[in-house]
């Protein structure tokens, strides 16, 4: 987003470095002479600095604001007052874009990939442990797949490590009713305990977990809902087929609404009702 | 005592591949096995810093960071906000009793600061 620095009704109001060029052109048009250098002597900088400043490819630090308005001899409530406008008017800057279309990217993962509402769901679990070596046995994902997952979660202020037994659930309650309820978790935590106990060198249980998020048309649920039903028997006739059976596996079907645009109930719909 | 350059670290979205890279080039060993499992690498050297390995979402492109090792973190990263550093990832108490902070340098490069387990 870039910043316009006009100033009049509805604009954002002046920021540093508009004043400070709006002082080189008051000073340069009372004296044909002066020119960014002199100006820079009488701010007390170097030329280099002021012309980056002017143009906006440096940084406008509190200290640079500061500075330069304790030369111009701007009182406290000026400096504060366009420390304020810095703060609030300044936006993000172009060097800042790249961090703006990661932390975007970064929410748009967060609320799509199972993983961090999972780690999230998880920590709310007693027999939490703050290892993602642990984390990634519990969810069946690789510990790297934890580990960007944590980073994104870290960078979004959903996640603080707050010592290092200690982690922390800071982001805002956008889970809600997902997938992952605590109860379900604490369900494939037992399972997963009861998988791994006692069998060491076992080779890792065969494991399949996938989620789908898909813009729907609501007329279609019914059919979508008949399908699942139908997949439900064929995998019961499937499995039916051996009479010797040596583990027990869990398969999840869920089928949630994740927005609400349309004023679709839930309220005895055949489409939500077990099949 | 000074604020030392401690640790490099490479971020990519191939660690094993990184890992394997360094390691076959210079003899390097690694070691993942701590809380994060973070793949440390052992030079075999005592000259030089540390350096580990760090995994990026995929598609993303590889780059190395430099940890620098601070007294008094918050402090620090509050000062380096004020040079006009940007905090990528605030304070994070890690596993191991370190604790770390991801910057961003005005011109767009990223390092972390760090501090000892007290």
């Amino acid at each position: 987003m870039k910043t316009s620095h006009a100033s009049g009704p509805d604009r954002p109001p002046l920021l540093f470095r508009d004043v400070l060029r709006e002082e080189l052109g008051r000073r340069c048009a009372d004296n044909s002479r002066y020119s960014l250098r002199a100006f820079a002597l009488d701010l007390g900088v170097h030329h280099a600095t002021l012309s980056q400043l002017l143009s906006g490819r440096r940084v406008v630090t509190e200290e640079s604001i500061r500075r330069i308005g304790a030369a111009l001899g701007w009182s406290s409530d000026r400096v504060a007052e366009l420390l304020e406008r810095e703060r609030l008017f300044s936006g993000p800057r172009e060097r800042d874009e790249p961090e703006v279309v990661r932390l975007t990217d970064d929410a748009a993962r967060v609320m799509h990939e199972w993983c961090h509402h999972a780690i999230l769901e998880l920590m709310r679990l007693a027999s939490f442990r703050p290892d993602s070596r642990w984390i990634a046995r519990v969810l069946g994902v690789s510990t790297d797949e934890v580990n960007i997952a944590l980073s994104r979660l870290a960078r979004l202020g959903m996640l603080t490590m707050e010592a290092p037994d200690r982690w922390v659930d800071s982001s805002p309650d956008v889970v809600g009713d997902a997938a992952f309820t605590r109860a379900t978790l604490e369900h494939l935590l037992a399972r997963f305990h009861d998988l791994h106990r006692n069998r060491p060198g076992r080779e890792r249980a065969f494991a399949d977990h996938v989620v789908m998020t898909l813009a729907v048309n609501t007329a279609r649920l019914p059919d979508v809902a008949a399908l699942i039903a139908r997949f439900r028997r064929e995998l019961a006739t499937l499995v039916e087929l051996d009479q010797h059976r040596d583990e027990v596996y869990q398969v999840q079907l869920t089928l949630l609404p994740i927005t609400a645009l349309t004023n679709h109930t839930d309220e005895g719909d055949p489409a939500w009702d077990s099949p | 005592m000074g604020q030392p350059v401690t640790h490099f670290q490479i971020v990519t979205a191939n660690p094993d591949g990184a890992a394997e890279f360094y390691s076959s080039l210079f003899g390097w060993t690694v070691d993942a096995d701590n809380a994060l499992g973070y793949r440390m690498f052992d030079t075999g050297s005592e000259e030089g810093i540390t350096g580990g390995v760090w995994p990026a979402p995929p598609g993303a492109p590889a780059f190395v960071q430099l940890f620098i090792r601070v007294e008094d973190l918050d402090t620090e990263v509050k000062r380096a906000e004020s040079l006009g550093a940007t905090t990528i990832i605030p304070p994070q108490e890690l596993p191991d009793g370190d604790a770390m902070a991801v910057m961003r340098d005005p011109d767009g490069a990223t390092f972390a600061l760090t501090r000892a387990s007290k």
